[in-house]
């Protein structure tokens, strides 16, 4: 019989588990074998690091982006890439989309000097929320001045304001009417517990495709 | 090879390597050239360092220098080095006849800026990660996924895993690399697995234009048929979901 997968899919525990592949060193030797099996662990781990869907090779030295107008294409062509890597979740059009959103949004024309470039780790959350949520309404977005994307849903004068910080964690803000009054409510949740957080608010009305919404 | 909804390729590439480095006004001559048909261009080095404990020394040794040329939406990538010219597509892959003629119109302004250099491998290789469903905690039994996968009778439950296999093909004198290994999932509740496989020929390697292409495409062939023996019906399924 062979081996099942115990690997966290999500929470805390994905968190420490990840971001890089986890091979295990073994006890210390000292003969050659475990010497050369040291050196073939090392070259293993050195392939694994390996970012996915980058053409670069592990030991490429990259230089550190220094001016505004570098920083802000090394975010884009990041999100970029970062998107390619699951683009086969996606449809055509959404990935299209999400570019012409992100060229905007990381636009040199329009930036503060202050402001920190979208963050991969923002970036990251947020392509696991959408790929887990599956919205059919595509949200807006904006930027944090800590680089943290947002992405807002509104529907008339209902609205979803969702932060996308580090390890998936999600903050929420929401506005909506309910039986006639008007609540509002905000919190901090995983990525994979918002449907639940946002099931008794109905977020059909934000997700949903716009005909969908208003039947 | 059957035409997948959603194929798990995340990297498909075609590398040409040469058997002398060029000099480097020439590698810059080649980025010039290029450089109108990719929005971006950003320098490289790739490197090696070797440490060696008893001297209490580390070596930095440059081993190509170049540019990394990407399209607009950073999908389509050129690596210009002063050892190797490698065409490169990231997901969404555009199928083999697309990928295939860039790199080969690639290849042909390549020798019009340098005219011929003796070749020392030809290497196809293709990167597919499969994205496996693992609800609340499920647990994943690679080989309903994968036929390449490390088993042990000892043990029951994994955590993570790497493994390489190397070895000859029977035809066309070419050599197979497959790489596999647990990373981490892009999608919430599930797992991911690599499945890299990388096809070349090294020895003696052929040094004409229509002999090139034509081993590329039967190394394509090569490559498809490992695919296709490494996955099971149930990954199938996912590919087409």
């Amino acid at each position: 019989m062979s081996a099942v997968l115990a690997v966290p899919t999500r929470g805390a525990e994905f968190a420490r588990a990840f971001p890089g592949p986890v091979l295990s060193p073994p006890s210390e030797g000292a003969s050659d074998d475990a010497k050369r099996i040291r050196d073939c662990l090392a070259e293993i781990k050195n392939w694994a690091s390996r970012r996915l869907g980058s053409a670069i090779d592990p030991r490429v030295l990259k230089r550190q982006p220094a001016s505004t107008t570098e920083r802000l294409h090394a975010a884009l062509a990041s999100a970029k890439v970062m998107t390619s890597e699951v683009v086969m979740h996606l449809d055509r059009e959404w990935r299209d989309r999400l570019f012409a959103q992100l060229d905007d949004l990381l636009a040199v024309e329009d930036w503060h000097e202050d402001d920190e470039p979208l963050l991969d780790e923002s970036f990251r959350t947020f392509l696991r929320l959408i790929l887990y949520q599956k919205p059919k309404r595509r949200p807006g977005l904006g930027l944090s001045h800590r680089g943290h994307l947002i992405a807002a849903w509104t529907a008339g004068a209902d609205r979803l304001t969702l932060e996308c910080a580090s390890d998936d964690t999600v903050r929420w803000v929401l506005s909506c009417e309910i039986n006639g009054e008007r609540e509002r409510a905000a919190g901090e949740t995983h990525v994979a517990r918002l449907p639940q957080i946002l099931q008794p608010y109905r977020p059909d009305r934000w997700f949903a495709d716009a005909d969908q919404a208003a039947g | 090879m059957p035409q997948y909804k959603r194929p798990p390729i995340t990297e498909a590439v075609i590398e040409i390597r040469f058997e002398q480095p060029f000099p480097r006004p020439e590698v810059d001559k080649l980025q010039q050239r290029f450089r109108s048909e990719y929005a971006f261009s950003e320098d490289f080095i790739a490197y090696e360092i070797s440490v060696n404990p008893a001297a209490r020394r580390a070596d930095f040794e440059e081993q190509s220098s170049g540019y990394k040329l990407s399209s607009a939406d950073r999908a389509d990538v050129l690596l210009v080095t002063s050892a190797h010219v490698t065409c490169s597509r990231l997901a969404p892959y555009v199928g083999w006849d697309r990928f295939r003629a860039r790199a080969e119109d690639h290849w042909r302004t390549w020798k019009r800026v340098t005219g011929y250099r003796k070749i020392s491998r030809i290497g196809v290789r293709f990167i597919n990660r499969i994205d496996i469903p693992a609800a609340g905690g499920e647990e994943v039994k690679i080989s309903d996924y994968l036929r390449v996968h490390p088993e042990a009778p000892a043990v029951k439950r994994m955590v993570s895993y790497a493994m390489q296999m190397a070895g000859p093909l029977e035809e066309d004198d070419c050599r197979f690399v497959i790489n596999s290994s647990l990373v981490p999932p892009p999608l919430v509740d599930h797992a991911s697995v690599i499945l890299d496989i990388d096809v070349s020929r090294a020895g003696d390697p052929p040094q004409k234009d229509d002999e090139i292409w034509a081993l590329i495409d039967r190394i394509r062939v090569h490559k498809n048929h490992i695919f296709e023996e490494s996955v099971t019906d149930k990954a199938r399924e996912l590919f087409n979901a």
